[in-house]
Parts: C-alpha cells; sequence; structure tokens
C-alpha cells in the first residue's frame, strides 16, 4: 500500500469510527457489563474493522458492515472467554462506574434499568433490540444478522415486550 | 406497543454508554504485528518441513544402513501426509468478519470441525509414530549396535527425548481437544440463542 493509499484508508476508517463509534460503544456495552471487558471488546471491534475495512467491497451498506463486524468479533471473543471457563458474564456484572456529573439522577437511573434490561435479554432478542436502539430499520437488522424481515419483526416485537416487563412499563 | 415508546428507549440508550473511549492510538501497529505473527507461524511450518528434510538427507548421506533407509521413508511419508491433510483442511474456511452473523456462525462452527479433525488427526499421526518408532528403535539397535558405552547412552537419552516430547504433545492435544469442544458447544449454544431468538 502506498504512503497516499495508507492515509486514505487511515481517514476512512477515522471517519467511519467518528460516525458509529459510539453506537459501537453502546453496543460493547450490551455484551459486557463490566467497564474493562467492555473497553477490551471495543478494541476488539476497532481492530477487527480496521482488518474488515481493506477488503470492504460495498456490498451492504457501511452502517451495516459495521454493525456486522462488531457483532461477530462480539461472537468471537464471547466463544473464547467461555471456552477458556472464564466466563465473567456473571462474575462481572459491574456497571461503568465513569461518573456522569451533568445528568439528572432519575435519568440516570432510567438509563441503566434500560441497559440492564437489554443486557439480560437472550442473545438473539438482544442483538435486535440493540440494533433497533441505534435506529436501523428492521430490513437493515435482517442485514446485519442474516435473517428475514418477518424474523426481526417478530424477535422485535417480543424483545419489546420483554423489555417492557422488565422495565415495568405499560404499552 | 408504540413507535413514541420506541422513540423515548432510542434516546435514553443513545445518553445511556457515555462517550466512547479514544480510538486506540496503535491500531496500525497491531494489526502489523499480528499481520507478522502470521506471516512467522506461516513461514514455521515450512522450516519445521525443511529441517526435516535436511534431517532426512544428513542422516542418509552419514548412512547407507537399512534402518536409516526406512526411517528416511517414512518422514518422507509423514511430511506428505501431513502437508495434504493440512492444506485440505484449511480449504474454504476463509471469510471476511463483514459476513452476517448469521453466515458468520455457520463459518465458525464449520472452523471448530476442521480444528477437532485437525485435533484427530494429528492423535493418530501420534499414534502411528509410536507404532513405526517402537520396533523400528529395536530393529535399528540389533541391526547396528552401539559402538561403546557412549554411544548406546546418547541412544537412550535420545529416544527418553523422544518419548518425553510425545508426551507433553500428547498433553497438549488432550487440552487443545477439550478446549475446542467446549468452543463447539458454546458455538452451539449461541446459534441457538440467535435462531430462536
Amino acid at each position: 500500500m502506498s504512503a497516499r493509499e495508507t492515509d486514505a484508508f487511515e481517514k476512512r476508517f477515522h471517519e467511519m469510527l467518528q460516525a458509529h463509534g459510539p453506537a459501537l460503544w453502546r453496543l460493547a456495552g450490551s455484551y459486557e457489563r463490566r467497564a474493562s471487558d467492555r473497553e477490551d471488546l471495543y478494541q476488539e471491534m476497532c481492530l477487527a474493522l480496521w482488518r474488515a475495512l481493506g477488503v470492504f467491497r460495498g456490498e451492504c451498506s457501511e452502517r451495516t458492515f459495521v454493525f456486522r463486524v462488531a457483532h461477530n468479533r462480539a461472537i468471537t471473543r464471547r466463544v473464547r472467554r467461555r471456552a477458556t471457563a472464564r466466563d465473567l458474564d456473571e462474575a462481572g456484572d459491574v456497571a461503568d462506574p465513569r461518573p456522569r456529573p451533568d445528568e439528572a439522577l432519575h435519568g440516570a437511573e432510567r438509563r441503566e434499568r434500560l441497559a440492564e434490561a437489554v443486557h439480560a435479554l437472550p442473545l438473539g432478542l438482544r442483538q435486535v433490540i440493540t440494533l433497533g436502539l441505534e435506529g436501523l430499520s428492521q430490513s437493515e437488522i435482517g442485514d446485519v444478522l442474516g435473517v428475514s424481515e418477518n424474523v426481526v419483526a417478530v424477535r422485535m416485537h417480543r424483545a419489546r415486550a420483554a423489555l417492557r416487563e422488565r422495565l415495568g412499563e405499560s404499552s | 406497543m408504540s413507535d413514541l415508546e420506541l422513540r423515548e428507549w432510542q434516546e435514553t440508550w443513545r445518553k445511556s454508554a457515555g462517550a466512547a473511549p479514544p480510538i486506540p492510538p496503535d491500531l496500525s501497529r497491531r494489526v502489523r504485528r499480528e499481520s507478522t505473527r502470521l506471516v512467522l507461524v506461516t513461514a514455521g511450518e515450512g522450516v519445521v518441513t525443511i529441517a526435516g528434510l535436511a534431517a532426512v538427507a544428513f542422516a542418509m548421506s552419514r548412512r547407507h544402513d537399512a534402518p536409516t533407509f526406512v526411517w528416511g521413508a517414512a518422514v518422507l511419508i509423514l511430511f506428505a501426509l501431513t502437508w495434504t491433510f493440512a492444506l485440505a483442511n484449511r480449504r474454504g474456511v476463509w471469510r471476511p468478519s463483514g459476513e452476517s452473523v448469521h453466515d458468520f456462525l455457520a463459518i465458525a462452527r464449520e472452523r471448530v470441525v476442521r480444528r477437532l479433525r485437525a485435533a484427530r488427526f494429528v492423535g493418530w499421526l501420534l499414534f502411528a509414530e509410536a507404532a513405526f518408532l517402537v520396533p523400528w528403535g529395536v530393529w535399528e539397535w540389533r541391526a547396528t549396535p552401539p559402538a561403546d558405552a557412549a554411544d548406546a547412552t546418547l541412544r537412550l537419552v535420545r529416544w527418553v527425548v523422544v518419548a518425553a516430547l510425545a508426551v507433553a504433545f500428547l498433553a497438549w492435544l488432550v487440552w487443545y481437544r477439550r478446549r475446542v469442544l467446549r468452543e463447539q458447544e458454546e458455538i452451539g449454544d449461541l446459534t441457538r440463542s440467535v435462531d430462536e431468538g
């Protein structure tokens, strides 16, 4: 790769992370509740994106591509960690301790409850709802996960019902 | 269910995580390091093969007895079998990580199957080597007896080292297979969880 190509690649990567970094950070939080694990996963997602970007030929939208890589990375990490009997999902149920000084207590509690409720969902529902919460359409969610729109619709319905129940909200 | 509800959740969700950490500054270096590691691993396989072939050539140039010839032929067959299996077993399991989650899990399942197949192959290979080397060692000892006590000691030490390496490798293989089986189980659970929702 020439110096100019390298610069263009790095610029593209940074633009991609600028656009999708916050969403990836939230996604990492839906897989990992412990702050340090979440940061590790986020870094792994960035690394996987860097590697995958070189072979991305625009077969799908950029957003779909980014979420595919991120979910696949999260799955790979989970498989490896469970296989080495270091399942920290149970033991590591510690929320991100970083302070949010400008947030009202009520809002912070609500956000924490939502994050907890999402994390408690089965993976299939969690994947659908996190993508939905990021504003992806059902068609885009289907593209990320590799399932039909009908399946997405059914899971979204179930995920929302489960979330509503966990949050104690009425429809 | 209402879209208002989803919009409220979306707003709450987007505020939930705080700011993402900065982009890791050394990404390109880490990618280069991993690429170098992959190149070294591949090169290492080539080096082992070349070293093995060189050892056969060296031994056969020094000794022209039947046991050495049979041992050399066995090593050549072993390398040929191993490379044939390794190339066939790696075929068709590379995919870019931009695949959908469903396709990614399918390829992950296939990769695990291939790794288990490789572990089984290596186990059989180890067994075949032991089945060959034990009678071959007895034959070699009788056909070309040690010249003196020092030579006998050297040969015995060589056999002890080979046996210890084989036992260590077998232990690693058992550990590796167990780990891959756990990965297979986990991928199965994840697939069910993703498929059933």
